[in-house]
């Protein structure tokens, strides 16, 4: 599937993956392709920083959907099962030292080959980025298309998007323009 | 203010998302743990052959699970 992604496209599609390898997140959703696509590439970062997006504010506006998904231990689902994870920081300390804790047990850049699967969602706006693409570039499937791909989904990173103030309608618009324009 | 014992018996049964972000959060714990157990054995000249035998699990298991990290952090 992927043999007509452009490098640009590959880039996101594998950042999206490391993004969620940081977070802790056993799968790839679109949420990650967006926030890849913000991070870094050149087409559909510019779309999106015209819409006032950057990789800073999407990820703020995923933490509390993700709970201890990233370095943070889940302090209040501890507690309902009798844990406090205070009482259990301390007692680390006293051994291991201040911020044992936090340490993650396999810094994610070590962690090689660990398979995380697409979500449905996301292998939904793979298809839909390679229909964008026959559509409107020939064929050629570029980042543009992805983000276009994950709007036209209406998952989770179209629901990252508005949750940002995105208007949906306008950025696939001018992501639309600017496909057809690089075309 | 719900006292512990009231936490327990609520989140402990009824509501699947509620036990389920707390056995992600518990494990999550428990790997840094271990991890830190692990690390610290081995610096202390456990055999991998000793943790895994503590651990209740096989030598391979542990050694594939914590050898690529404690190895790269520095002792061997």
């Amino acid at each position: 599937m992927f043999e007509r992604f452009t490098q640009s496209a590959r880039g996101a599609v594998m950042a999206a993956r490391e993004e969620a390898d940081r977070r802790g997140d056993g799968w790839i959703g679109t949420e990650h392709v967006v926030l890849a696509l913000a991070e870094d590439d050149a087409v559909s970062e510019a779309v999106l920083l015209d819409a006032g997006v950057t990789a800073e504010v999407l990820r703020a506006a995923m933490v509390p959907g993700a709970p201890g998904a990233r370095g943070d231990l889940d302090a209040d689902a501890l507690r309902t099962i009798g844990i406090d994870l205070q009482d259990v920081r301390r007692a680390v300390e006293r051994t291991f030292g201040e911020g044992a804790l936090d340490e993650l047990p396999v810094p994610p850049a070590r962690r090689r080959s660990r398979h995380i699967p697409f979500t449905t969602g996301a292998k939904k706006a793979l298809e839909l980025a390679v229909r964008q693409a026959a559509t409107l570039s020939g064929g050629s499937i570029g980042s543009e298309h992805l983000l276009l791909g994950v709007l036209d989904e209406g998952g989770a990173g179209a629901h990252l998007l508005t949750s940002v103030g995105v208007d949906p309608q306008q950025l696939r618009a001018t992501t639309v323009d600017k496909a057809r324009r690089s075309a | 203010m719900a006292s512990a014992s009231d936490l327990l018996t609520s989140a402990a049964s009824e509501n699947p998302d509620d036990g389920l972000r707390a056995v992600v959060a518990l494990r999550q714990l428990l790997e840094r743990l271990e991890h830190l157990h692990v690390q610290r054995a081995r610096e202390q000249g456990w055999s991998w052959q000793d943790i895994a035998r503590a651990l209740g699990v096989s030598r391979q298991a542990v050694h594939q699970k914590h050898g690529s990290s404690i190895r790269l952090s520095g002792r061997r």
